[in-house]
């Protein structure tokens, strides 16, 4: 027993402390010539454009029961008019940001884990090495910065798609307009809601794409790695979102005073 | 063993000498350009398998090409490489598309694409049926010829080792035991190498 709790303390101080030397050596990586251009337009199209509709369908069912659970409470209080405001301000300060996120990292996370992990345990990294490319530049460094750079864009999309949602309902049920709803939905809104919502995203894309890659790069031998490299990508960048995102709240919640 | 002269992996101890560079304290650039002068052949074939026959025979071309001063164009060198192995016609193919022995054959051109002056092989006819097996064992052997390389071939397949050896060492609990020609090591009277040769 008391072997088995050493041995899972030395396990995970020895994953973070693998995260951490992965990181540096992105950073590293990241700003050195030569410049992998076509794979990271590559890794962009692959993560932003094919995770489009499964973003869009999660953003467009999150406002419509969001909105529908809670019409009920706020027509008790007759505060339906404050419909608008508050969805767009849960929906752009946390929900969709977090939700398109976890999406994102289950679609996302686990790929990069499964196609690295796979690379690896059929030599296809090594024989990137051998043919003297640089394997961490080409595979790891590119899906990162894309992830980085698509999830906020996803994110933005998502909570676009997810306020169109709410509208309807609110069109449908409560007979507004959608002029007047998202005349609501702007007044609500302010830049001190979007600024650092986003900035967080960029934050989770990093973390999806860090943690992926991770795992998928030193994947085990085998194919149970594969399947482990996988599952763990998502695990462990769930986790760390909610990390993220306290800590993104924290520091808002600083600077806002 | 292969590995650690490709700097795959790290010797335990010892020092690693190719073209009289010591691999181990290269930098990352210059053990790139290293490895342009050697081919690896893997186990596995290893190709890229999001990539077609063409991209994965034009990746080590993208950044070696200008550095070896290769004027061919990539279009060139690739159907060349093909050519050489008997596989012109793959080109556009996904290596999910081709058999066992065909994937080892575009891996081995693959390998010589950068035309290396060293040839790694790892177990070139494992997992491959005879007939394959000994396809490969004569492309390797005409390769050896027209590029006019050097080969250093892992295996345990007796008849690769016949064809193509000029000299053989038997390693026994990864220790060099005994080393020689193929006919030397055949009529060795060591209970070790008897063993090996039996069948």
């Amino acid at each position: 027993m008391e072997n088995n709790i050493w041995y899972k303390t030395r396990a995970f101080f020895e994953e973070a402390g693998g995260i951490v030397i992965f990181t540096g050596r992105f950073f590293s990586e990241v700003f050195k010539p030569p410049f992998e251009f076509k794979e990271l337009l590559r890794q962009c199209y692959q993560m932003g454009n094919k995770s489009l509709l499964l973003v869009g369908v999660t953003g467009f069912i999150l406002g419509l029961v969001f909105t529908l659970q809670s019409r009920p409470t706020l027509m008790e209080f007759g505060a339906e008019s404050w419909m608008p405001s508050m969805v767009s301000i849960s929906i752009v300060r946390e929900i969709g940001s977090v939700i398109i996120a976890l999406i994102c990292a289950g679609k996302i996370g686990s790929g990069i884990g499964a196609e690295l992990g796979s690379m690896r345990v059929t030599e296809q990294i090594d024989a990137m090495e051998v043919s003297g490319t640089n394997p961490f530049k080409y595979l790891v460094v590119t899906r990162i910065v894309a992830t980085t750079l698509m999830l906020p864009l996803l994110v933005l999309i998502g909570d676009a798609i997810a306020l169109f949602g709410s509208a309807i309902i609110e069109n449908l049920k409560g007979e507004v307009s959608f002029l007047l709803y998202f005349n609501q939905v702007f007044d609500a809104l302010t830049f001190a809601d979007l600024i650092p919502a986003t900035i967080k995203t960029f934050f989770f894309g990093f973390a999806i794409g860090l943690v992926g890659c991770y795992k998928g790069y030193y994947c085990s031998k085998g194919t149970m790695g594969v399947g482990e490299a996988s599952n763990s990508a998502v695990v462990y960048t769930s986790m760390l979102l909610f990390v993220i995102d306290f800590i993104a709240v924290f520091v808002a919640d600083i600077f806002n005073g | 063993m292969i590995k650690c002269l490709v700097g795959l992996m790290q010797a335990d101890s010892g020092v690693i000498r190719i073209k009289d560079e010591d691999i181990e304290v290269l930098g990352r650039a210059e053990l790139d350009l290293l490895r342009t002068n050697i081919g690896f052949l893997f186990q596995g074939s290893a190709l890229y398998d999001s990539m077609t026959v063409r991209e994965n025979l034009e990746f080590p071309l993208r950044r070696h090409k200008e550095k070896l001063k290769m004027k061919e164009d990539n279009e060139t060198l690739v159907l060349e490489a093909l050519k050489n192995v008997g596989l012109e016609h793959t080109v556009d193919l996904m290596p999910s598309e081709l058999s066992g022995g065909m994937q080892r054959r575009v891996a081995l051109a693959r390998a010589l694409i950068l035309k290396p002056e060293i040839i790694l092989y790892d177990e070139p006819t494992t997992g491959l049926d005879p007939i394959t097996s000994k396809e490969i064992i004569q492309l390797t052997r005409n390769i050896q010829d027209t590029y006019n390389t050097s080969s250093l071939i892992i295996t345990h397949d007796v008849d690769c080792a016949r064809v193509i050896s000029n000299r053989m060492i038997l390693l026994v609990d990864g220790i060099n035991y005994i080393e020689g020609s193929f006919d030397e090591l055949v009529r060795s009277q060591d209970p070790k190498v008897k063993a090996f040769f039996k069948n």
